[in-house]
């Protein structure tokens, strides 16, 4: 569970989108001192909530976000409503791009917009703005890739199989999930490849040569690569080992 | 084993019986969840049969002194009849329900949730409409149906 991750897919859109805006529309997150501009400068809120995160499973409670996000557009009062529609479209678009599960490499998290209710527009009465406001239901999910797992995992069955120990592969720790894995990471797993090929008494092949030649890469480099690894072992094993 | 004549009258008493108690435990949410200060806000929500819309009457009692502040208690309300599954329709009359339910910002009163002596989390209501309230009613429906067999 990361409400930071979770938060930066449901944001960054929509500071992405009135940021875009001509002129740019500065926006503002929940807890973030400002002063209300004067009358005539625009500006948006926007205010993730989140109501219900877990359900509950015959194992226990699994993680099931749902909350609510609500953006809030001011601009100029007694102009029209023009402005306010032009700035809570792109943001209406930004979040429906949402559901084509944007976000999760970059964040770690997924998520998707359910009914928007709005946009709804006001007057002030007290304040010199108009205002387009816009509330959606918001579910989201945060998948740590948890790589070291999947390691530690495979090194055991490795050393299982093989009837021995092949000691230590350098520790490393990811945290966090989508920061770029550390040179540790990559000893280890070549390591562990070169044993896995001596103790099979074959070459299971490069892994992607040209990834290997790189120490910092994306996760999805390596998942690739550890999931064709413990397909290989699997395969030369004679046995489903999975479960990484 | 019923005969399946006597499942449109069960599924229709197991409706009408859901229904009630969806809209029981919606209101006791939204009294429990929305701001509470002298407690008229709490107690002005109500419940309508069929499509009726809940018309704003009543104004604020106006200043609100502190001493007001009482602890929160779930006032009782009615729930009409509402005849052939016509639905419900809740809502509060209270003159200022846009502001308490953080609906319309305003820079008096609740200021949307970030008055320091504010009694519910901004944007409360959008976060029981939008995350919590489907499940309510998915829940309390489901359970009414299990009582028929």
């Amino acid at each position: 569970m990361s409400f930071q991750a979770v938060r930066a897919v449901f944001e960054s859109p929509v500071i992405d989108s009135l940021a875009a805006l001509s002129p740019a529309v500065p926006c503002f997150v929940d807890n973030q001192a400002f002063t209300v501009p004067d009358a005539g400068q625009e500006y948006a809120t926007v205010n993730l909530q989140f109501g219900a995160t877990t359900s509950r499973t015959l194992s226990g409670n699994s993680e099931n976000l749902r909350g609510s996000l609500v953006v809030e557009c001011f601009t100029a009062k007694n102009t029209g409503p023009a402005r306010a529609q032009e700035m809570i479209t792109p943001v209406m678009k930004a979040l429906n791009g949402l559901n084509s599960c944007k976000g999760y490499e970059q964040y770690g998290a997924v998520g998707w917009v359910g009914d928007m209710t709005g946009p709804a527009f006001f007057a002030l009465d007290d304040q010199p703005f108009y205002m387009v406001r816009l509330s959606v239901a918001v579910s989201a999910r945060y998948e740590d890739f948890d790589l070291l797992s999947r390691l530690e995992a495979l090194e055991r069955t490795h050393d299982i199989n093989g009837g021995h120990d092949s000691g230590n592969y350098p520790v490393v720790r990811l945290s966090p999930a989508s920061a770029p894995l550390p040179a540790d990471f990559e000893e280890r797993l070549q390591k562990l490849e070169e044993h896995h090929d001596i103790n099979g008494a074959h070459d299971s092949g490069s892994y992607d040569d040209g990834v290997r030649q790189h120490v910092s890469r994306s996760n999805e480099d390596f998942n690739r690569r550890l999931d064709r690894l413990e397909d290989n072992h699997d395969r030369n094993r004679g046995h489903e080992s999975n479960h990484y | 084993m019923k005969p399946i004549t006597a499942i449109v009258p069960d599924f229709r008493d197991a409706l009408d019986e859901g229904l009630k108690e969806v809209v029981n435990t919606v209101v006791v949410d939204l009294k429990e969840k929305g701001p509470y200060w002298s407690g008229q806000f709490e107690s002005l929500w109500k419940v309508n049969a069929g499509k009726t819309a809940i018309k704003p009457l009543f104004p604020a009692i106006s200043p609100t002194p502190k001493q007001a502040i009482k602890p929160r208690e779930i006032t009782p309300f009615d729930i009409p009849e509402s005849p052939n599954l016509g639905g419900y329709r809740i809502g509060n009359e209270a003159k200022y329900r846009l502001f308490a339910m953080d609906l319309v910002p305003t820079p008096r009163g609740r200021q949307g949730g970030n008055a320091p002596n504010a009694t519910a989390p901004n944007d409360w209501f959008d976060t029981y409409y939008n995350a919590v309230m489907p499940r309510r009613i998915n829940s309390e429906l489901a359970s009414v149906f299990r009582r028929y067999k």
